[in-house]
């Protein structure tokens, strides 16, 4: 056995709002491996690489680097000690240089003048030493995805780091790319270098990665040897098997077309495709669930349906009528409640009071208002009703937000939204990070809504358990596209779905069938 | 002939604190920060010159003062917005209250004058420069030689923070801090080192410009005598975009209005409406410019939403 | 939960209090270092004479109309998350345009003096609201610094209107700068005896409670807070995120102008500024003080008035330059402001009250 780089044994992270991210999580890296840590979203991996890179703080256990225990202080440390990160977005200066985004912070050069021939000649020798090519003096917005994957590797190789951690370096490669950053992670484990590598593709942690570490709910729940396991039973590690039927549910009464997705794509600023040609519906009385792994496109099909981002093509119709030309007022007045996924940035002001949070749709529609008024007393009845309704543990209306527990941050978030008179619900996340008794509490509003006010609920999750107890039609998304409908919840299991959503499989168009 | 020699000639010189403070706004730009407190700088550069040449009879000291003195209000600037972040803007307003203030209080303690120091202090000037060569090109010789040292240390500072910016290690950092924060954090480049490393230099540039006021083109300190000239540098500087030659071409766009309104006293008697000019100019130019940037970016981002859509559909189909 | 909002009150009011304390010793040694007389005398002229008779009296009253004024209408543009300083250049331009109006045309002639008043002020505040506009369009429409422009305009509109003055309004019968005497029955007139306590107070008055409210009770003041606390929040509400910062600077130059003709109108028999006249800054100061709440803004208005006055005071009896108070000022905003001035302690505070609460729950 080659010699060990990295030991993590028996960390366990409690945040302070009492959340356990990890619990006696251990992981153990050689020299000349590739690892691959697996999870799904908040499974974990985050806080533990954040421990390890000395963002966060730990209560018990510790880390061990080649033998010797050590206190991580902060990510130049983690550097110094030998571990270094390629992040999801890329740390790059994008106005920079190639060679200055390399080698900025040990720069070469005499009496504070900056030597760019040297920190060429740096660029490119390691670009050599690790077959790594890049053009030192291409500025970094000029250069493709997969180049700029290059330039992070290097910037972590030249300090002299001997353990990488790639998170999810694949998400943003296309085939090629991603075929020769692997060709350059089997050159790197040859030379000794151990690699960290986190990713949701099951197919690529198969063809790359020597050894496996699964995380779920905080704990270790799998760890061995790749060539020992197959896509299924990695997919089954990663979801569990926890999936129980909890809910007697009564089959909807399909009603009007509420929600119409026609042809839809969304493009961002900086020209990448989020949401691909998608066309869907959902009709009053039921819940349609879109299942995927994050970052497939669901946030912003939620968001240009509820008018946050604007449709680059395509149409979406809700109550029959186009939200082209509208704006967010104008779409909820459609007859739009969203619930954000990102509850404290678009869901909530902190600084704001109860009262301000739950008033913050009705000010610039009639209700609740005496001309340019706010009639304050119905306000306060209704805010208070609100508060009573769902159950809002706070002193008073006035209380601001930021003082209240997260799951009751979500009820204000869930009072209003409901309280709406909407008949189509977005909710993306409702009950992501929250305690069971809210999270029931917003199930039981879901069903209830839907069957007895004939509201149309579209539920964008990645808690698979939430998607299979509480939705009667479940999309599975990818890559901006559908690759799975389900008609009839009963016969989906949770392994099936995940292999879906991972992208082991996928239905074609005419499997799918009717998604209107 | 004569009248456009002399003209651009007193376009360069009054240019000379505008180009200052253009590239003091364009040191703090590139770190990633606005710097609104450059009047403040300049003020009090402006009047502890003065008293430090007059007190020491030796001029470079005096400069050294003045600088000194500017440099430290912007560590204040520093620490109240980095260690006990106070919004930084609303300390850098202020500031240039409180020194506005503060010099106008300082002035009557050691000379028990409010408007000036003129009768009070024997305080040095720097010299004029001819240059030797230079002065016998025709028609540009007299336009260039005979300038006040200050005028030459502007053309001379352009280029040091070029240098300074696109040449050194810290201006790379420096960069790299006002382009991505975290991203140089996580190299351990300290963005708050940065940053007030970043501003002092900016302090002692905008100084160099309040010194000019008060020891080139006067002899002594004159309340206020700032004029919101700070501020006009501060235009110059978000129109070129915190490129340092860019920063200071439009600045000397601005002295030349400046110098525009001088000469136009001959034609136009209305001081008023002169007085007016260069600002309106510059609030002129300051929104078209604006609306310029903002149509470029637009068009930009709706062809690369196309163009990906397109990328996408041929890979589609 | 409720002891936490509390606490967190307490500590607000102790941060402005302790600043103000601490900005106010400050200066005293300020006042000290330049008295040529006695220190004692100094000191104490610069604590009480705001107070010691009518007169000055009056002088508070009348720095203390406009900045109610000026500081409600920061509420506004502070509240939105904004930052333009309009205010400044305001004071000195819708006046002298409301001038044109008094004295180039025969519109106000022989009207009643509440009625004249009454239109002055409105004439003011929409001029203030206009001009308000251009910084509020850059910021909004096109995305730049409406800090920087308004700076600058406030240059502008002060050069603008001497040239209106001069070119248009000057008397020149006399040495100073100025216009004629306003008309009688155009001025605002002196509550008590000739001090310079006017009946601008009651547009002080009418303006607080407009800007109480604006601010408390109506939909646009609503969704200026809620912009301003999260503008993310405020455009997923559906509240036009450009259309409620852009009324927020239009209303905050609505109240400059009314402070203007206070200003202009009370204090003064003509129009004579010759300079920023710093009221602007002021009203800024105010609103920070007042925690961008309109509620505290008269006694917000009060605090700075009294300490402007006092330097006045000093400056006549021991010539001590009025400027040195702008200098407090910057004291009084680096501890009001900063936000980390006794958050250590107040952070102590709120993990005791946890702790404690923790306990209680075991027990």
């Amino acid at each position: 056995m080659s010699k060990e780089l990295l030991r993590m044994e028996n960390i366990t992270k409690i945040y302070s709002n009492g959340f356990m991210a990890n619990k006696d999580v251990s992981l153990t890296v050689h020299e000349g491996e590739i690892h691959a840590l697996l999870g799904e979203n908040g499974a974990g991996k985050t806080t533990l690489m954040k421990i390890l890179f000395g963002l966060e703080d730990y209560q018990e256990g510790r880390i061990l680097i080649r033998g010797e225990e050590v206190r991580i202080a902060n990510p130049l440390d983690a550097i110094a000690k030998g571990v270094g990160m390629v992040h999801q977005h890329f740390m790059l200066m994008e106005g920079l240089t190639v060679a200055e985004n390399i080698v900025l912070g040990i720069e070469p050069g005499k009496a504070g003048v900056f030597d760019k021939e040297t920190a060429v000649k740096m660029t490119l020798e390691a670009a050599e030493k690790y077959n790594l090519p890049v053009v030192p003096n291409a500025l970094v917005r000029d250069i493709s995805v997969g180049v700029k994957q290059k330039v992070e590797l290097l910037k972590a190789l030249i300090r002299g780091v001997r353990l990488l951690v790639l998170d999810e370096p694949t998400a943003v490669l296309t085939p090629q790319e991603t075929r020769e950053l692997f060709v350059q992670l089997r050159d790197l484990r040859s030379r000794g270098y151990g690699i960290i590598f986190i990713s949701h593709k099951l197919d690529e942690v198969m063809e790359i990665c020597d050894n496996v570490t699964v995380l779920r709910r905080g704990r270790v729940v799998g760890t061995g040897r790749i060539a020992d396991l197959d896509e299924k039973k990695l997919s089954s590690m990663i979801v569990g098997r926890e999936v129980v039927k909890t809910v007697d549910r009564e089959a909807p009464r399909r009603g009007d077309l509420v929600l119409e997705v026609r042809n839809l794509s969304y493009v961002d600023d900086i020209g990448k495709i989020h949401v691909n040609d998608l066309t869907f519906a959902v009709h009053a009385g039921e819940v349609v669930g879109i299942a995927g792994i994050e970052g497939n496109g669901q946030t912003e099909l939620s968001e240009v349906i509820t008018g946050l981002r604007p449709a680059t093509k395509g149409d979406v119709m809700i109550n029959g009528q186009s939200i082209k030309g509208r704006n967010i007022d104008q779409i909820r007045k459609l007859g739009v409640a969203h619930i954000s996924e990102d509850r404290l940035v678009y869901g909530c002001a902190p600084d704001l009071s109860v009262w301000d949070n739950i008033a913050s749709i009705y000010l610039s529609s009639k209700k609740f208002a005496r001309g340019p008024f706010l009639s304050k007393r119905e306000l306060n009845k209704f805010v208070d009703e609100c508060i009573e309704e769902f159950e809002i543990a706070t002193e008073s209306r006035n209380t601001p937000v930021r003082l209240l527990s997260g799951g009751n941050i979500q009820k204000v978030i869930v009072a209003r939204e409901f309280t709406s008179g909407a008949n189509l619900i977005v909710a993306n996340q409702p009950t992501r990070g929250i305690d069971v008794g809210t999270a029931s509490l917003i199930h039981k509003l879901l069903y209830k809504y839907t069957r007895e006010k004939n509201v149309a609920v579209l539920l964008i999750s990645s808690d698979l358990n939430e998607l299979l107890n509480h939705s009667d039609r479940l999309l599975v998304m990818r890559k901006g596209r559908f690759n799975a409908h389900f008609t009839d919840l009963s016969r989906v299991t949770d392994e099936l779905l995940g292999e879906y959503m991972l992208g082991v499989r996928s239905m074609t168009e005419e499997e799918m069938g009717n998604v209107l | 002939m004569e009248t456009i020699q002399s003209f651009l000639f007193s376009t360069f010189r009054i240019s000379t604190s505008i180009v200052f403070v253009a590239l003091c706004a364009t040191v703090s730009h590139q770190a990633g920060l606005t710097n609104m407190a450059a009047e403040s700088m300049m003020l009090t550069a402006a009047l502890a010159g003065v008293i430090g040449s007059a007190v020491t009879q030796n001029l470079f000291l005096g400069l050294l003062i003045g600088a000194a003195c500017a440099v430290l209000i912007t560590l204040f600037l520093c620490f109240a917005a980095f260690v006990m972040k106070v919004d930084l803007y609303l300390m850098s307003i202020s500031l240039n209250m409180a020194l506005a203030g503060a010099t106008v209080y300082v002035m009557f303690v050691t000379t028990g004058q409010k408007a000036n120091t003129a009768a009070y202090f024997n305080s040095l000037q720097v010299p004029a420069f001819r240059l030797p060569l230079i002065e016998k090109i025709p028609f540009l010789g007299p336009v260039l030689s005979g300038h006040n040292g200050f005028t030459y240390l502007a053309w001379l500072m352009v280029i040091v923070v070029w240098f300074l910016i696109y040449k050194t290690k810290f201006g790379l950092r420096m960069r790299a801090v006002g382009q991505n924060p975290k991203a140089a954090e996580s190299v351990g480049v300290n963005p708050r080192t940065v940053y007030t490393i970043s501003f002092m230099l900016a302090g002692l540039i905008a100084s160099l410009g309040g010194m000019f006021l008060s020891m080139g083109y006067q002899s002594f300190f004159i309340r206020d005598m700032t004029g919101g000239k700070g501020f006009i540098g501060m235009a110059a500087a978000t129109i070129a975009g915190a490129s340092p030659l860019a920063s200071a071409v439009i600045a000397y766009i601005f002295g030349f209005a400046d110098a525009i309104t001088n000469y136009s006293k001959l034609v136009i008697t209305d001081a008023q409406f002169l007085a007016a000019l260069p600002y309106i100019i510059t609030v002129a130019l300051l929104l078209i410019f604006s609306a310029l940037k903002k149509k470029a970016a637009d068009t930009a981002h709706r062809k690369r939403r196309l163009m990906a859509l397109e990328r996408g559909e041929a890979q589609a189909s | 939960m409720k002891k936490v909002q509390r606490v967190d009150m307490l500590f607000e009011f102790l941060r402005v209090f302790l600043g103000l304390i601490i900005a106010y010793a400050i200066t005293v040694v300020f006042v000290m270092i330049a008295s040529k007389g006695s220190m004692a005398d100094a000191v104490r002229n610069f604590a009480i004479g705001p107070f010691v008779n009518a007169r000055r009296f009056g002088q508070l009253m009348g720095k203390f109309i406009p900045y109610v004024l000026m500081g409600c209408g920061f509420c506004f543009i502070y509240s939105a998350g904004r930052f333009s300083l309009i205010g400044e250049g305001i004071v000195n331009f819708a006046p002298i345009i409301t001038c044109l109006v008094m004295f180039k045309t025969n519109l106000l002639v022989g009207l009643p003096l509440w009625l004249n008043l009454t239109i002055m002020v409105a004439l003011c505040a929409i001029i203030g609201a206009i001009v308000a506009t251009v910084p509020a369009f850059i910021r909004e429409k096109l995305g730049q610094s409406e800090m920087v422009l308004s700076i600058i305009m406030n240059f502008m509109l002060l050069f603008l209107s001497l040239w209106v003055l001069k070119q248009f309004l000057l008397d020149r019968s006399i040495s100073m700068q100025a216009t004629k005497m306003y008309p009688a029955n155009m001025k605002f007139y002196s509550l008590v005896g000739t001090t310079n306590f006017h009946s601008g107070i009651y547009v002080a008055a009418i303006g607080w409670v407009i800007a109480l409210i604006l601010y408390n009770y109506t939909k646009i003041g609503q969704k200026i807070k809620t912009v301003g606390a999260n503008p993310q929040f405020a455009l997923y509400s559906g509240i036009n995120a450009i259309a409620a910062p852009f009324i927020a600077q239009m209303i905050g130059g609505a109240f400059a102008g009314a402070a203007a003709a206070v200003d202009a109108f009370g204090l003064y028999p003509r129009y004579q500024y010759t300079a920023l006249t710093n009221i602007g800054f002021d009203g800024l100061l105010v609103a920070v003080i007042a925690r961008k709440k309109p509620a505290y803004i008269p006694i917000a208005a009060f605090v700075l008035a009294y300490i402007r006055t006092s330097a006045v005071v000093l400056n006549l009896s021991t010539n001590i330059p009025v400027e040195f108070v702008n200098m407090m000022q910057a004291i009084i905003i680096f501890f009001v402001a900063a936000e980390h001035f006794l958050s250590k302690s107040r952070q102590k505070v709120i993990f005791r009250l946890a702790r404690n609460k923790e306990q209680e729950a075991h027990s």
